[in-house]
């Protein structure tokens, strides 16, 4: 195997392994995860937002979870962490879900999408976008986008201080698409320009110069 | 004189599929207008306040197919005046667009209708009504590169919300032409049907708004 096809095999691995906790722990807010090997085995750190549902009673879910990791994914000795995520409301993929989970419930997805998108920014974000896109049996297929503050698209900025999720309501008429992207409020950004004061000395220095 | 025919290939007459109908009827006018294979019998009679209508396809209504001219995106050839010669019937595929389209004309409709004449009227994807202007133009003598189209339109609901529809529309007078009703409802009530669709696990039919 190169070296190529060795890092491939890794990406393509990770993304099942986060499509498989994503439809697993659906109700338990998944946010992400982290796998890192160590000398040990593999530390799986799934990022949520409620850890108590992903833990279990007495750790059974848990237990379940190592189980079918090691046995669909052939992940040695698997050591899972559980992390709270402090602000759910700056994390893209549980807000995704959230309108997901309010459309299939039958919520009115204007009102979720605003709903979602005043609660991103009442936490502080910068900007976010909302996107929803489907089709329903004989409807259209469109595209409804929701925006508020400032969203970076490309570049460094889209890289480093934007949240992207995307995912899927799965409906008996059809299915919606959400795609969410929040830019976050503590990284500093490339717009953010600081006017360094003059002191008092350095004007002077610079007015006696100037003579 | 020939016909403008919809030959109705949706499951159901849904509210946008009526007011696409019905703003087609507005372009050529009731009388010019036949609704092809609508099977419901109270789609049918709702139907004829625009339209003629006929319960049977288009493909079963035995006419000559070498005077039936189809319009369809994966014809080969390019819609001009001269097709309008010696036709009975210009059809249109009822069907409300997917995004990448699918192809659903050619294989629910030309390809049922062999020895029929297909022409397309440019590579991107219209509204039913967008077509019918674009064909009744066409019979009128215009050329397509003579008739100028907007591929995508935004329609901005307020400040935070935009609606983009991924289709052709032709300009007229600068505008693109779209019925007004399908704009009003898309900023106002489609949200609201949208989610009793999906509680009801189906998408209405526009005789259920009337009982």
């Amino acid at each position: 195997m190169t070296v190529k096809d060795y890092f491939i095999q890794k990406g393509i691995q990770k993304m099942l392994i986060d499509r498989f906790l994503e439809q697993e722990l659906k109700r338990a807010g998944y946010a992400g995860v982290d796998i890192v090997r160590t000398p040990l085995g593999t530390r799986v750190t799934i990022y949520a937002e409620r850890p108590g549902m992903v833990i279990g009673r007495r750790g059974s879910n848990i237990r379940l979870l190592t189980e079918k990791l090691q046995k669909l994914f052939n992940i040695e000795n698997p050591q899972i962490d559980v992390v709270p995520i402090e602000r759910p409301e700056l994390n893209a993929k549980i807000m995704a879900e959230r309108i997901a989970r309010a459309l299939e419930r039958g919520v009115r997805f204007r009102r979720a999408a605003f709903i979602a998108l005043r609660q991103i920014m009442e936490a502080g974000a910068r900007g976010a976008e909302i996107v929803i896109s489907g089709k329903l049996r004989s409807e259209r297929a469109r595209t409804e986008k929701y925006t508020a503050g400032v969203v970076y698209k490309s570049g460094h900025p889209a890289e480093a201080m934007v949240d992207e999720a995307v995912t899927y309501a799965l409906l008996k008429p059809g299915v919606y698409g959400i795609k969410v992207r929040i830019t976050l409020p503590d990284v500093p950004h490339p717009d953010d320009i600081k006017i360094k004061e003059v002191s008092e000395e350095k004007e002077e220095k610079k007015e006696e110069g100037g003579k | 004189m020939f016909m403008f025919v919809i030959e109705h290939l949706e499951p159901v007459v849904s509210k946008w599929v009526w007011l696409e109908y019905k703003h087609a009827s507005k372009i050529v006018g009731r009388d010019r207008l036949l609704i092809t294979n609508v099977k419901d019998r109270r789609e049918a009679e709702k139907l004829k306040e625009i339209a003629l209508v006929s319960r049977m396809s288009i493909t079963e209504l035995g006419t000559r197919p070498d005077r039936i001219l189809v319009l369809d995106p994966k014809a080969n050839d390019e819609l001009t005046p001269n097709d309008f010669r010696d036709i009975d019937f210009i059809v249109i595929g009822g069907i409300m667009g997917d995004h990448p389209p699918k192809g659903r004309t050619y294989k629910l409709l030309t390809r049922k209708i062999p020895g029929c004449r297909a022409r397309n009227i440019g590579k991107d994807q219209f509204s039913v009504d967008g077509a019918i202007y674009m064909a009744m133009m066409v019979s009128k003598g215009y050329t397509l590169k003579e008739i100028s189209v907007k591929v995508g339109l935004e329609i901005k609901v307020n400040e935070y919300l935009t609606i983009e529809l991924p289709y052709a529309y032709p300009l007229v007078n600068g505008r693109p032409l779209i019925s007004e009703e399908l704009v009003e409802y898309l900023k106002s009530d489609i949200d609201r049907d949208e989610a009793e669709y999906i509680l009801l696990g189906r998408v209405k039919s526009i005789v259920e708004y009337d009982s």
